[in-house]
């Protein structure tokens, strides 16, 4: 969230330096205010300008002065749109990329048209260095749910349980630019070793922003953690095959998330006038998700060729 | 808490300023100027750390209050059609309490199944559905965060939770600016107390989430203890309007309060007995008037 370097005190998870508490559990961070006072002291707020007391005003949110109209802004915590601090280079440059979208285009398999590698024609290729939040964090879920073991005459019977997960670099896709499939897809390519603050990127990509202020990408994040926890619950703890009504309540500690953006390639290729997307990992040129046209001949040719061997095998049958 | 008061000359006009110690703010009757008195912290009368400044005025308080009373149905007509004789902003000393819940709890389970059932009226079988009860035995882990209760000698818990909520996204670190020219009090209520009446909110709390967090079709006999570590207690400043409405030369005003954040108002409001007592009337006579319809309609029909 933050490269302040502060904790906090009770779920020692990593908190901004103007936040006024923990983004995770509320906790009230320190005042920077000097310590307590030795003695009773009384003060007049005076405005800078003229000299006479400030008040504070309803409409203008501060405190004001009534001669002047001088107004003593209160500090608010901000909440800036924060980029990526860590980036991800890029290790297939835009020869290999082009190289590689060939490749693709070859391996699609039969149901394609037949001259798509050698029709298409490839419009742009884009580096895009795309945004995610790599967390670590420690979570202690509670949960309670039906699940179909131990059920008796009901075909669902109540169970309870806790369980700590832990998390180590666990990647929170923040982009817009990309669909989740596509993300889903272009993560196992990427090495999280290679991630370093400032690296020369080498290829002047388009840096992604997060979009979001600070307080929205935080309770953003925090959903997502939850619901990797309730995705890890039903894969390892729930007993049973089934199961309904799953309830889970979260203590989340330690949570220390850092803003990285990850190296793409996104190609738009046109064949036969209409165009498609594919987008190319960054760091392995195996590694390419995309749209591609299907051939409707072939798909009709083996349509027609199984529907011809279904009724070959009926008259068959019925000749016997 | 001894009642005495702070006596100092008004910085403005040097005039002799007595400053009572409920109050953190004064006005010199002299010159007007508005003083912040900062005070060395005890145990309980800590600083404040943060306070969330007033956002509706007095004229919107005002209006606020004039809805509200015209609202209540069952309220004399002289409250619902009172004016608030006096209508005060005053900055309310509350304690910001968060904590971790640990809870452990046992509930019987209701889980529901369908059995196949002659029905010897209808010469049928029918399906019936019944409720097969199952115990459950588990613990739940949370935080506790944004539970506010009053630090105030005057105003009630219960009076400060019917204007609740207060969005803590405005909080704001304390600092002179948000009191000046307003009424500001210092705690009057024991930390200790207030620690105990926001651990049975937090308690409260925790057990409204069990009920959500039951699986199965319904639950009973929900048994949980729950207890509270890593708490932390801090003192925080509400904005609150405190008005009262004079609405019967004998009787006493009607106190409620608006909240200076969001405008709502909470408080108690006496009801009309003779309203009640015609309504009650009113429906008893309308019982009768149906009884005897339906005798005559008996006798002639």
């Amino acid at each position: 969230m933050s490269d302040s370097g502060l904790r906090c005190s009770r779920c020692d998870s990593v908190i901004a330096g103007d936040d006024l508490r923990c983004p995770i559990c509320h906790l009230p961070t320190p005042p920077t205010r000097a310590a307590d006072l030795p003695e009773t002291a009384v003060e007049i707020l005076r405005c800078s300008g003229c000299g006479a007391a400030m008040t504070y005003d309803v409409a203008k949110r501060a405190a004001a002065c009534a001669f002047c109209g001088s107004v003593l802004e209160i500090e608010r915590p901000t909440d800036p749109v924060e980029e990526a601090r860590l980036l991800a280079p890029f290790t297939v440059d835009r020869d290999r990329a082009r190289d590689a979208f060939r490749t693709w285009l070859g391996s699609l398999g039969w149901f394609r048209p037949g001259d798509l590698r050698s029709e298409a024609t490839l419009e742009t290729i884009q580096p895009l260095h795309w945004v995610a939040w790599i967390f670590d964090a420690r979570a202690e879920v509670s949960w309670a749910a039906d699940t179909d073991h131990g059920a008796r005459r009901a075909d669902w019977a109540p169970h309870a349980g806790e369980a700590e997960l832990d998390y180590d670099d666990v990647v929170v896709p923040a982009t817009r630019g990309l669909s989740g499939d596509e993300v889903a897809h272009l993560l196992p390519s990427y090495d999280l070793e290679s991630i370093g603050r400032r690296p020369d990127r080498g290829v002047d990509a388009i840096l992604e922003s997060f979009d979001l202020p600070r307080s929205a990408a935080r309770a953003r994040l925090v959903e997502a953690v939850e619901r990797l926890a309730r995705q890890r619950l039903t894969e390892r703890h729930l007993p049973g095959t089934r199961f309904r009504n799953l309830s889970t309540a979260t203590v989340l500690r330690g949570l220390d998330a850092r803003r990285a953006a990850f190296p793409a390639w996104v190609l738009a290729y046109r064949y036969r006038k209409k165009l498609y997307r594919a987008v190319l990992s960054g760091q392995d040129a195996s590694c390419l998700v995309g749209d591609a046209p299907l051939s409707a001949l072939r798909i009709a040719a083996v349509i027609g060729a199984a529907a011809v061997v279904i009724a070959g095998l009926l008259v068959f049958g019925l000749v016997l | 808490m001894a009642v005495a008061s702070l006596e100092v000359s008004c910085a403005a006009c040097g005039a002799r300023l007595i400053i009572a110690t409920t109050r953190r703010t004064a006005r010199c009757p002299y010159c007007d100027s508005p003083s912040v008195v900062d005070r060395p912290a005890t145990e309980d009368r800590p600083d404040p750390i943060f306070a969330i400044g007033f956002a509706v005025d007095r004229d919107q308080a005002r209006s606020a209050l004039r809805a509200y009373l015209q609202h209540r149905r069952w309220a004399p007509g002289a409250l619902r059609r009172a004016t608030a004789d006096k209508v005060e902003g005053v900055y309310l000393p509350s304690y910001l309490y968060s904590a971790v819940a640990s809870s452990g709890f046992t509930a019987q389970i209701g889980e529901n199944y369908t059995e196949l059932q002659f029905d010897p009226k209808r010469k049928r079988m029918r399906r019936v559905t019944k409720t097969e009860l199952r115990s459950l035995r588990g613990g739940h882990r949370c935080y506790v965060a944004d539970r506010f209760v009053t630090a105030s000698q005057g105003v009630a818990n219960s009076e400060l939770e019917a204007v609740e909520p207060f969005d803590p996204g405005d909080l704001r670190r304390y600092g002179p600016a948000l009191v000046s020219g307003w009424v500001s009090e210092e705690p009057s209520l024991g930390r200790e107390a207030c620690l105990e009446l926001a651990r049975a909110e937090a308690r409260d709390g925790v057990r409204v989430r069990l009920v959500g967090f039951m699986p199965g079709d319904s639950h009973h006999s929900l048994q949980c203890t729950t207890d509270l570590t890593d708490e932390a207690l801090d003192l925080v400043l509400l904005p609150v309007w405190v008005c009262s409405v004079r609405w019967r030369h004998d009787r006493p005003p009607v106190r409620l309060l608006v909240n200076g954040q969001t405008g709502a108002v909470g408080g108690e409001i006496p009801v009309s007995w003779a309203k009640i007592a015609a309504a009650v009337g009113a429906g008893l006579a309308l019982a009768g008037l149906g009884a005897l319809i339906g005798v005559l309609l008996g006798w002639f029909g």
